[in-house]
């Protein structure tokens, strides 16, 4: 991680917690960063540029409407309506202590929605509110797909998935006719909610590509695990399997071994299909899927093949000290060897990144220090010139760290070369 | 503005209040390293070497000013502590004395053969060494500690030093600001009959009242018109030096130095005159004028202000930023024969380059400064000024008014940058020094800033082109096809080089 350096720290004015950055993806390959914290204040991070092409970094406050004074931030999500427009949905989650005596506390969904502009203008978005009253506290907030296979024909719809201290987890979903939005029955299309021991902290839910299948894992505070995977054409349960830790689990995480390059985009693109013959022994996708638990106190858990072994074949993340809070984790390839790494964040102000070597055994391979305890890390590209920057946000603030451009043109040299220079073994005479 | 974190930091306990300018980092053993020197409200004055204290000198008084260089001039570091009630002390390193010097001495045999007075007394002292002593730089690892060697009345209550050459005789002088609008500027005078004498000579001994080695004479005062903000010597385009004294409101006062060479006889005897008469004294003080610095933003006249001369700039590009500065063609023509900038900030956070009495460029921050230092934070060559705010807000800028801060997240009321020495056998280090209220010195190293500009990154095309070379297209035409790629294709072609192929 030596080769990442500060491009800036947009520092917050009071903490956030786990569930409180989000990224706002926009249509141009950049990417905006909602901030909530304590106070109510929420802030839009992000870099322009200038016409000398220097990052200017730009943090804004953003005045959401309908959080009243008091109200406390648990959690936000965004996303894209699709991907091709800057039309994104914002879910946000606040307590509030009630206005009559009996102490009671109000907790709503707020799901604000803007509408598509060539300029994303997050003001507007933070006008347009619906609201939703909820009759439990609020923990993790992620949106999803719903899929209804109707005859061969896949019907997709984003939804909203709330886990609450009612130890269930609901579902919200858009009612375009009467412009609200509306609780369904998990039942029908999310079979995998049930009632938990504890409530949910964290929810991660992978599709496969097709959208015939649904792998959804879910952790709870008292440390119970669960993985399922579900056939999404009837909704039926294709395995279930669960674990239970003993701890406050912070994070899970399903994912794939490769990333496989967006179909779409080779398809619809000369340039690609010119590269893609270059490239074409690589091809050949593992479909494996691992399951990365983040457990408070004790090590972290990697789960390797959860489609073939489900939570049978695992290995533990070993730990550099056994006082600090692992609060997040990041699976990304930020070395650009091919395989992915995974970054996991501690209270004691570091980063403890794993690599696997050529054993398949996961080593605690570097530590990168920070300024504060960690709340998340994220690995999005924030400029828009293509490559990853690392996004850690911590108590203080949000870092963001670029790679160095001189690492990068070797990175990016090296893969031309892979590309264009022959291969003398299968070259033949 | 970019804003950064530092990590990598060390922290000292250090009890008392610090002035302004009783924190230094220089070499006072001379072994090539550097030493953060501190000295406190209560008299305390605290050496720092590496990852520990090293020595305390205790019992002076009010600590206002601090600073190293060989002021003696026999090519020798020494510590110069100046108190409040007008005492100053010299502490010198005596067993580095022996090693050093002679080497040093040998040295300037070779160097400088256009002969200078002093050199008489330096290589009289060296015939008293015996040459074989000279301990190599490693080998020091036991502590030394530095002793007393001169103490001298000075009025008293000053509160900004420098030292410099003022004269150009290739000596140094030390300039002292009072609290009272004076500036005063001081000469050694070695002892001629005692220069020989060796101070590590256990059996000498000696009270440092006793003026053995020699004494600071008084050369010039100067009175200002308004208090002192902080003094620094600046090189005009010909080299000639002048003193440059901030005065409230981002004005400053400029004495112009005279640089004809003086010998140390005549300097005594012109110093003497210039007590007695004032026609002589121009002799030496030169030509005094005041800078009011024309700028757009209305300023308080009663802000105080700190200056910065002598910045650096790199020899290479400085024609090309300059070029980018100055908008008339006809003064980028000439930039050979510009001097070199120096710097203003006032106490309401404004930061001025300012290069022939041309305001170069202004910044406005919402942050009290009052520290300005300069350093080569990008190691290219050209000096970078870091400003401190109160509040411990820290500015790293530079020639260029790129600008990079970094947040201390306590009060500050003595900062300081410059090179400081972490580990012995390892070069100097980049380091931003805090004292902070609480009792303690926070030494933020390894800045590791190469740029203090980000960029997008932006792939090499020639080298993108080799992918787009096949059948029916030539190198020329591939280069082309590249050039001609929309933003969106070539970020997502970099995207997908770096993560799916």
């Amino acid at each position: 991680m030596e080769n990442f350096k500060d491009v800036h720290v947009f520092h917050t004015s009071s903490q956030g917690n786990i569930y409180t950055i989000v990224e706002l993806p926009m249509t141009n390959g950049s990417t905006k960063l909602l901030v909530a914290s304590l106070k109510r204040e929420i802030f839009c991070f992000e870099f322009q540029e200038s016409s000398s092409g220097c990052l200017i970094p730009s943090s804004k406050e953003v005045s959401f409407t309908y959080i009243p004074n008091g109200a406390e931030i648990i959690s936000m999500d965004a996303f894209s309506k699709n991907c091709s427009s800057n039309e994104i949905i914002i879910g946000i989650t606040i307590i509030k202590n009630s206005s009559d005596s009996e102490g009671r506390l109000d907790t709503y969904l707020n799901i604000y929605s803007g509408e598509d502009t060539e300029e994303f203008n997050i003001e507007n978005v933070a006008q347009s509110c619906l609201n939703v009253e909820l009759n439990f506290i609020p923990y993790k907030l992620l949106h999803t797909y719903l899929v209804i296979w109707d005859d061969g024909v896949i019907n997709k719809e984003v939804v909203f998935v709330l886990s609450g201290s009612d130890n269930q987890v609901h579902v919200y979903k858009e009612n375009t006719a009467d412009h609200i939005y509306k609780e369904i029955d998990n039942q029908e299309c999310f079979p995998e909610f049930c009632k938990t021991p504890s409530p949910v902290i964290w929810i991660d839910i992978y599709y496969s590509s097709d959208f015939l299948e649904r792998v959804t894992t879910f952790a709870c505070e008292c440390g119970y695990v669960k993985l399922l995977k579900v056939d999404v054409r009837n909704n039926k349960l294709i395995y279930n399997f669960s674990t239970r830790f003993g701890n406050y689990i912070s994070r899970v995480y399903i994912s794939p071994e490769n990333d496989a390059p967006e179909n779409k985009l080779i398809e619809e693109s000369t340039m690609f299909k010119e590269i893609e013959k270059k490239n074409d022994e690589s091809k050949h996708l593992d479909k494996r899927l691992n399951l990365i638990v983040v457990n408070t106190i004790l090590p972290g858990v990697i789960f390797h093949d959860i489609l073939n072994y489900g939570l049978s074949n695992y290995s533990t993340l070993p730990r550099l000290d056994s006082t600090s809070i692992l609060t997040c984790c990041e699976v990304t390839d930020i070395d650009f060897d091919g395989e992915k790494e995974i970054l996991i964040g501690t209270s004691s102000e570091e980063i403890m990144m794993y690599k696997r070597d050529s054993k398949k055994i996961w080593w605690l391979e570097e530590v990168k220090k920070v300024t504060a305890p960690i709340l998340g890390i994220k690995c999005v590209d924030m400029t828009g010139d293509g490559v990853k920057d690392l996004v850690i946000f911590s108590m203080k603030g949000v870092q963001v760290l670029q790679l160095e451009h001189d690492f990068l043109q070797k990175v990016l040299n090296k893969k031309i070369e892979k590309l264009t220079v022959p291969d003398i073994s299968q070259l033949k005479i | 503005m970019r804003a950064i974190s530092l990590v990598k930091r060390i922290e000292f306990d250090f009890t008392g209040n610090v002035a302004r300018n009783a924190l230094t980092l220089g070499d006072i053993d001379n072994d090539g390293c550097n030493e953060l020197i501190v000295g406190n409200q209560t008299g305390d004055v605290t050496i720092f070497k590496g990852q520990e204290k090293i020595q305390t000198i205790s019992k002076l008084n009010f600590i206002t000013c601090l600073a190293v260089g060989d002021i003696m001039n026999k090519n020798k570091n020494v510590l110069i502590i100046i108190t409040a009630d007008g005492w100053c002390y010299l502490y010198a390193n005596p067993e580095n004395n022996q090693s050093d010097s002679s080497q040093k001495d040998i040295d300037e045999g070779v160097e400088e053969v256009d002969g200078q007075t002093q050199s008489s007394s330096i290589s009289g002292s060296n015939e008293t060494l015996p040459i074989d002593i000279v301990l190599p730089v490693t080998s020091k690892k036991d502590k030394t500690q530095l002793v007393c060697v001169h103490m001298q009345r000075i009025p008293a209550n000053s509160k900004n030093i420098v030292l410099g050459d003022l004269d150009g005789d290739g000596n140094i002088e030390m300039v002292l600001g009072l609290t009272d609008r004076v500036v005063r500027s001081y000469k050694w005078i070695g002892n001629p009959d005692k220069s020989a004498v060796d101070i590590t000579d256990s059996g000498l001994q000696f009270d440092p009242s006793d003026k053995l080695l020699g004494k600071f004479v008084a050369i010039n005062k100067w009175e200002c018109a308004n208090q002192i903000g902080s003094i620094t010597i600046h090189h005009a385009a010909d080299g000639k030096p002048s003193i440059l004294i901030a005065q409230p409101g981002g004005t400053f006062m400029r004495i112009k130095c005279q640089t004809d060479y003086l010998t140390g006889e005549e300097c005594i005897e012109s110093s003497l005159r210039s007590s007695s008469s004032s026609s002589t004294g121009e002799n030496i003080s030169g030509t005094v004028d005041y800078q009011f610095l024309g700028m757009a933003r209305m300023r308080n006249q009663n802000i105080s202000t700190e200056i910065l001369g002598d910045i650096r700039c790199s020899m290479n590009d400085s024609g090309v930023s300059f070029d980018k500065i100055s908008t008339t063609s006809q003064r980028s023509s000439s930039s050979t024969t510009k001097g070199k900038p120096y710097a203003l900030a006032t106490l309401d956070g404004t930061i001025l380059l300012v290069q022939d009495e041309i305001i170069l460029w202004s910044i406005a921050v919402d942050h009290q400064i009052f520290a300005l230092t300069k350093m080569d934070v990008t190691g290219n060559g050209s000096d970078d000024i870091v400003a401190c705010s109160w509040d411990g807000e820290t500015y790293i800028m530079d020639q260029e008014k790129n600008c990079v801060r970094f947040h201390l997240d306590e009060a500050v009321q003595a900062f300081h940058s410059g090179y400081y020495n972490l580990k012995p056998n390892e070069p100097d280090t980049q380091c931003l020094i805090y004292v902070t209220f609480k009792n303690t010195i926070i030494i933020y190293y390894d800045l590791a800033l190469k740029e203090l500009t980000c960029k997008k990154f932006e792939p090499d095309l020639l080298k993108l082109s080799e992918l787009f070379i096949n059948d029916d297209r030539t190198p020329e035409e591939s280069v082309e096809y590249v050039k001609n790629l929309d933003k969106k294709s070539k970020r997502e072609l970099v995207e997908y080089l770096l993560y799916n192929s």
